[in-house]
């Protein structure tokens, strides 16, 4: 079967310093991946390469068995759907008319008939339907993550990639948003989320890949990678993992 | 109907009324004094319909269709095509401040205009005047923006930037043409920049509003993809648009809508930036019903504008530029304090 993402040793420069070197990976239709990593390891760029934002300096990047150079930005935007750290708009439209924009690759189409539909229903797995008619600039921080949110869901694509959507929110939405990225997947969805939180990814993801100064330094399931002498390596930091009780999954923790 | 769209009827309802009277009043003030009803008299038998207001006196006929009708559709078309240029410009920088003036179109088109006057002395055509300022226009749009644009990128700050260092090159270019002219070449400079629509003629008003009507046409079919670029270029790339492409074709609509109503107007700012801003206001940042309203109100503006500098200080004409620029300026200071108190000014 065709992986939804495949990365081969791609790597982007800015001038004569690799942002991302030589990062091999596959995601599949169904899978939630966790894109992890210190400050400046290269996890945003590395994501911007897989969207088709960033020209790559070396490698290839294949979505659904083509590579990105053969598509089209009509039907990419069909395809894959991209939450990007800046929720800015530059003028005062709702937080309806945001959401709405998602829907726009599927103009003149027959999907468009159900617009309203998925408009409302986004609004709704976000979290923001009550605040649809409210101008986007007037929202706070993480009222701001979920309406993007809710775009991107609108925008109904296989692939979804999402850089920290979590970084302005308050714990339950924290986990609601993980909670739908994970649903997304069940569906069959492909799902890249860059992350903080390692706790957060090992609840949720399918995989973890780890970015350590532009390079993979680890990927596999939550147990194989958060283990102490890796994360204490790439991080350089002390760390405990412990085990949940309730889920066995594992949990990271600072040595304080 | 939904509640937005309902309103953007009713605002264009509006506009549009407003815009008939205007056009009526415009069309009878004056030193002749025409009844209202003769305009409408004679504009109709213009269109080949005979009515009882139809005016008795030929010279009322001939002074409409020769003087005043084209004056009007000149300051109609004008308005229209400044406004929606300011609104294509608000759009691809996502900022309500941008202007045309403020990417070099105004003076570039200046600095065209004055190096006409100046050499082209003894040609010294109204058709060179204006076919040179409408060159000056589009080349500096077109010059500062390859300079703004690096990696198929255009970065704002950067491009405004460059508009400020071309402003001042067009200024200090237009300095030395002032210099170097007769004091003939440089009176008609200065009135030049200042605005006015006396002496329009039929052939300008259709080359005017062949420009205007590709412009607004063309920029009406992409105000869907305006709205996208709201949510900043990376977002509206990743929703299918290319970015560079709208950039550089909104430029060009914007240099030409601009080029067009500068080449045989002159220079009259700030109504890119007033009409635009007042219908966001209204109706709401959604371009579609945006750029219709603006067009629409542009005409309005420049109507009334038009029918207060004849008629505000008798036996003499106020430039048009003057006067929108006394009502723009303080509505400038206005939208910057307003935008330091609500969201600590841009960056």
């Amino acid at each position: 079967m065709t992986a939804a993402i495949h990365a081969r040793d791609v790597t982007v420069r800015a001038g004569d310093a690799a942002l991302v070197d030589s990062v091999t990976l596959d995601v599949r239709h169904g899978e939630l991946l966790a894109l992890v990593g210190p400050n400046g390891a290269g996890k945003s760029t590395l994501l911007s390469a897989l969207s088709g934002e960033r020209s790559l300096a070396g490698g290839l990047v294949e979505l659904d068995g083509r590579p990105l150079s053969a598509w089209q930005p009509g039907p990419l935007a069909r395809e894959r759907a991209v939450l990007t750290q800046d929720n800015q708009v530059a003028f005062p439209f709702t937080v309806a008319e945001v959401v709405a924009m998602g829907r726009a690759p599927w103009r003149g189409r027959p999907e468009s008939d159900e617009d309203d539909a998925v408009i409302a229903e986004s609004l709704a797995r976000a979290d923001v339907a009550h605040l649809a008619g409210r101008a986007f600039p007037s929202l706070s921080g993480g009222e701001r993550a979920r309406v993007s949110l809710a775009r991107v869901l609108a925008q109904r694509t296989r692939i979804v990639m999402l850089d920290e959507p979590t970084a302005a929110l308050d714990i339950r939405h924290q986990e609601e948003v993980f909670a739908l990225a994970r649903e997304l997947a069940r569906a069959g969805a492909a799902v890249v989320v860059v992350v903080h939180d390692l706790s957060l990814a090992a609840a949720y993801a399918d995989r973890i890949a780890v970015l350590d100064r532009a390079r993979l330094a680890g990927m596999g399931s939550p147990r194989e990678v958060l283990v102490p002498e890796l994360l204490e390596r790439v991080y350089g930091l002390g760390v405990r993992v412990i085990e949940d009780p309730d889920t066995g999954l594992p949990v990271v923790l600072p040595r304080r | 109907m939904s509640a937005p769209s309902r309103r953007a009827v009713a605002v264009g309802a509006g506009l549009a009324g407003a815009l008939a009277v205007g056009v009526v009043v415009s069309a009878a003030v004056g030193q002749l004094a025409i009844a209202p009803t003769e305009v409408v008299g004679a504009f109709l038998q213009g269109l080949g319909v005979d009515t009882a207001w139809t005016p008795t006196s030929d010279v009322t006929t001939q002074a409409l269709w020769q003087i005043r009708f084209p004056r009007v559709a000149m300051s109609v078309l004008v308005g229209a095509a400044l406004a929606v240029a300011g609104a294509v410009m608000q759009a691809i920088f996502g900022n309500p401040l941008a202007e045309p003036g403020v990417v070099g179109v105004s003076s570039g088109a200046a600095l065209g205009a004055a190096l006409a006057i100046v050499t082209g002395a003894a040609l010294g055509s109204v058709a060179s005047v204006a076919g040179l300022a409408f060159a000056g226009g589009v080349g500096v749009t077109m010059l500062v923006y390859t300079m703004a644009r690096s990696n198929g990128r255009t970065e704002v700050v950067t491009l405004l930037l460059t508009g400020i260092a071309v402003n001042a090159f067009a200024g200090a270019g237009l300095a030395l043409l002032l210099f170097m002219g007769d004091s003939a070449a440089r009176e008609q400079i200065v009135f030049w920049q200042l605005g006015s629509l006396n002496g329009s003629r039929w052939n300008e008003v259709a080359v005017v509003a062949a420009l205007t009507a590709v412009g607004v046409a063309v920029s009406l079919g992409l105000a869907s993809r305006y709205d996208l670029l709201a949510l900043g270029e990376r977002t509206a790339a990743h929703l299918g648009v290319r970015v560079e492409r709208l950039r550089i074709v909104s430029i060009l609509v914007v240099a030409v809508l601009t080029g067009a109503a500068v080449a045989y107007a002159g220079i009259i700012a700030f109504v890119g930036l007033v009409v635009p801003h007042v219908m966001r206001m209204v109706l709401g940042p959604a371009h579609r019903a945006l750029l219709a309203a603006s067009a629409l109100g542009g005409a309005v503006l420049l109507t009334y504008a038009d029918v207060a500098a004849r008629t505000l200080v008798s036996g003499a004409e106020l430039p048009i530029g003057l006067l929108t620029s006394l009502v723009g300026g303080p509505f400038f200071f206005w939208l910057l304090r307003r935008a330091r108190t609500r969201a600590g000014g841009w960056a």
